[in-house]
């Protein structure tokens, strides 16, 4: 389920290293979060253009990130294809960037969408009492800091079943990441 | 992926036309919920319980799959594969003198899934979860919209904050529902005719 030993000079070869950066990464968005319900910044445009940017990090929803893409990525004007790549003999391409999922994958993603699923629940009842608990005490300030609270909570559901692959994708043999498949990288 | 009982209401569903017709006719229920409490939260905010309640009953004594009624209701084993919660001793007690065949521990077919079962499980949540997370954009942009109102710098006749929010509430609204409800939905819906033999 995972297309990389290494993400943004951070090595993901040990369960540890894995688990190490999914706690970075709420990290950072939780020191956004703090940055963001601290200033009073109203234009918000920039960072919600890139939402899926910084939500599918970690990849899973979108190309570039530690865990495998979950379905086949939809390429705009066929890029594809063998006109486009000049590719009129069909052979395949080395760098092909998308492989499809065997069934080990598959069944590690949708599990890892149940997991998430569940955490989900709890967690977005915990956000709206949390909510409703500080608009008793502070409802102007919790109004003009809504929208930044919710596009957070966008990025928490985009990240979380590709969090949950990391954490739980289990130590290969001595202890090193399986090796990739061949043909991606 | 089913309880013990495969009827609802007396009706048997090991058929998956019946099992669909099941599906479509709750979400329909739920739909009507899910208007009327849009309707009259313009007056009483707090008519949307009533929606809550409902999809919780559907979920937990019709679709099934929720944990902790260890399979005793609905179609669906519960999810979390784990066994029922022992009743209290009053309740055993009572259910010995009137039924002492049921004495002892629930059979383990009725909540435990077997590995089929928790590959559906698991790609019902997949498909679910797609589905769920793509209305908080949608909550999001209305949330912006609303903004926009508020601060004037979208100015619309028929747009007014008061309108969306009332949008905002019935995505929320129907979304809470579809949580509730949804990865049982589709395995309800995609699982093949059941052959009793």
């Amino acid at each position: 389920m995972l297309e990389q030993t290494q993400f943004l000079g951070m090595p993901l070869k040990t369960q540890k290293q894995r688990r190490l950066l999914v706690v970075l990464y709420y990290a950072v968005l939780f020191g956004l979060a703090v940055v963001g319900l601290w200033i009073n910044k109203r234009d918000w445009g920039p960072l919600v253009a890139q939402t899926f940017v910084v939500g599918g990090l970690l990849g899973g929803i979108r190309i570039g990130g530690p865990v495998k893409i979950y379905e086949e990525p939809i390429l705009p004007l066929d890029m594809e294809g063998a006109v486009q790549t000049l590719n009129l003999s069909g052979r395949k391409r080395f760098d092909s960037t998308w492989s499809s999922l065997d069934e080990r994958e598959r069944g590690q993603r949708d599990m890892a969408h149940y997991t998430a699923y569940r955490i989900l629940r709890w967690s977005f009842g915990l956000f709206v009492l949390g909510y409703f608990g500080v608009s008793a005490f502070a409802p102007a300030w919790l109004a003009d800091k809504t929208l930044f609270l919710l596009w957070l909570f966008l990025l928490y559901v985009l990240s979380l079943p590709q969090a949950v692959v990391l954490w739980t994708e289990p130590e290969g043999p001595a202890g090193e990441l399986v090796e990739v498949r061949a043909g991606a990288r | 992926m089913t309880a013990a009982s495969y009827k609802v209401f007396g009706i048997p569903m090991e058929q998956q036309r019946a099992r669909r017709k099941l599906v479509v006719a709750v979400y329909a229920v739920l739909l009507m919920f899910c208007v009327g409490s849009i309707v009259f939260a313009r007056t009483a905010p707090i008519a949307y319980n009533w929606t809550i309640y409902v999809t919780m009953a559907a979920a937990m004594l019709v679709f099934g799959g929720v944990g902790g009624v260890g399979g005793r209701y609905g179609l669906i084993k519960p999810f979390p594969n784990k066994p029922p919660r022992p009743e209290p001793v009053m309740v055993d007690a009572i259910r010995l003198q009137l039924a002492p065949m049921t004495a002892g521990t629930p059979d383990e077919s009725s909540w435990k899934n077997d590995e089929r079962e928790l590959s559906r499980r698991d790609r019902a949540h997949y498909q679910a979860y797609q589905v769920v997370a793509s209305a908080f954009p949608v909550v999001l942009l209305l949330a912006a919209l609303g903004l926009k109102v508020a601060q004037g710098s979208l100015q619309l006749a028929w747009l007014t904050t008061t309108t969306v929010l009332q949008s905002i509430f019935a995505v929320a609204l129907l979304e809470t529902v579809l949580a509730m409800t949804l990865p049982a939905a589709i395995i309800l819906w995609n699982e093949p005719d059941i052959d009793l033999g």
